[in-house]
């Protein structure tokens, strides 16, 4: 079934149910090649949830900039299998990030402070490892990522 | 006294075995070493902190789990556990476990069925199942409070014609009707959360006879 995502005045539909499915198909071999166990690129305290719910569309649309942009985009999966299956993800959040353009375009998906604040604490994260390392990692996480949706 | 890492070879099968946020880490003897003395020591991450943790009552043991429950109870977070083993002078390299996320994957346990019977209908009652506890002493969660989305596939079969219907349910209560009186039907309830796969463990299948018809009872006088 179709989830709603209500992100402040900006709402959207989404096949999260799929799109979780799918990753649980690779969480297992893409996290275990993530070996920064010590480092979160998505913590607790930059939550979707945790945030006022007039700023989650940007966060949410800056996150999925980043990881479709930096993550997808540079991911080098190790099979045909994988590399499939993360195709489909990263189309998955291509739309979900369309529907947010949409959202902005019709003024329901403001940028304020705690946005901004939240995801520059995310790139930080992000930025703090190698490169390659980061893309993995931030890949590792997309289940965090889906569960901050859920219950957006 | 320290041990010579990497001499003895590392525990086996490494996993966390979660039912209602029950999170046990169990684990097989290295292998040719089933049947020697030999113990465990286990340690957990959690992930994005910055050290492994010993868990205390599990040092130097020799059964093949560990409880940790306790541990891993922020389901929002994310964790690793590892094991070595010891015999003698020698110990294994750790044998670590991948990346647990109680959230994801803790298997939902069968809610408490409660059936009552009349004639032509069975009604049934489901209590959603509780998360883990500490303590006795503390309040009960009901996994309905972490799992809003979580619903029930309720089976009910007629043990004289063989049939068997299955419905998915959100609500706590439903009735079957249109039953044949005077018969066995057996009913089997699965809790399942919507998402990603998880194992699931279905409730004891129990029984119950509806009652005589009491309109042929009474032509009978």
């Amino acid at each position: 079934g179709l989830k709603t995502l209500h992100l402040g005045s900006c709402v959207i539909t989404t096949n999260l149910h799929g799109i979780r499915s799918g990753f649980s198909e690779i969480r297992d071999s893409v996290q275990a090649k993530d070996e920064i166990i010590d480092i979160r690129i998505l913590r607790k305290t930059q939550s979707l949830q945790g945030t006022k719910p007039a700023d989650r569309c940007c966060l949410l649309h800056h996150i999925l900039r980043l990881y479709l942009d930096r993550v997808f985009k540079n991911y080098q999966p190790p099979d045909h299998h994988i590399f499939r299956k993360v195709s489909r993800l990263a189309n998955s959040l291509l739309t979900i990030k369309k529907d947010l353009r949409l959202c902005h375009a019709h003024m329901s998906c403001p940028c304020g402070e705690e946005a901004a604040e939240k995801y520059s604490q995310i790139l930080s994260h992000f930025e703090e490892l190698p490169p390659q390392a980061a893309v993995v990692k931030a890949l590792g996480e997309l289940d965090i990522l889906l569960q901050w949706l859920e219950e957006a | 006294v320290p041990c010579v890492s990497g001499d003895l070879s590392k525990p086996t099968n490494v996993t966390f075995i979660s039912i209602n946020m029950k999170n046990i880490l169990q684990w097989n003897p290295p292998e040719g070493l089933q049947g020697v003395e030999v113990s465990y020591t286990v340690q957990y991450f959690i992930y994005g902190q910055k050290k492994w943790l010993n868990k205390s009552e599990c040092r130097n043991i020799s059964r093949t789990y560990c409880d940790l429950s306790a541990e891993t109870s922020d389901y929002e977070h994310q964790y690793y556990a590892k094991v070595k083993a010891m015999w003698g002078t020698n110990c294994s390299k750790w044998a670590e476990t991948g990346r647990f996320y109680p959230f994801l994957e803790t298997q939902i346990g069968p809610p408490e069925v409660a059936l009552t019977t009349d004639e032509k209908s069975i009604s049934i009652v489901l209590t959603a199942p509780k998360k883990w506890k500490k303590s006795p002493e503390e309040s009960s969660i009901s996994m309905q409070q972490i799992y809003s989305n979580l619903k029930y596939n309720v089976s009910i079969y007629n043990t004289r014609s063989n049939r068997t219907w299955s419905q998915c349910v959100t609500n706590h209560t439903l009735v079957f009707s249109w039953l044949e009186p005077a018969t066995l039907y057996c009913v089997l309830v699965e809790s399942f959360v919507p998402g990603p796969p998880r194992l699931t463990q279905p409730s004891e299948r129990q029984c119950v006879s509806t009652l005589e018809d009491q309109t042929t009872a009474l032509e009978v006088k």
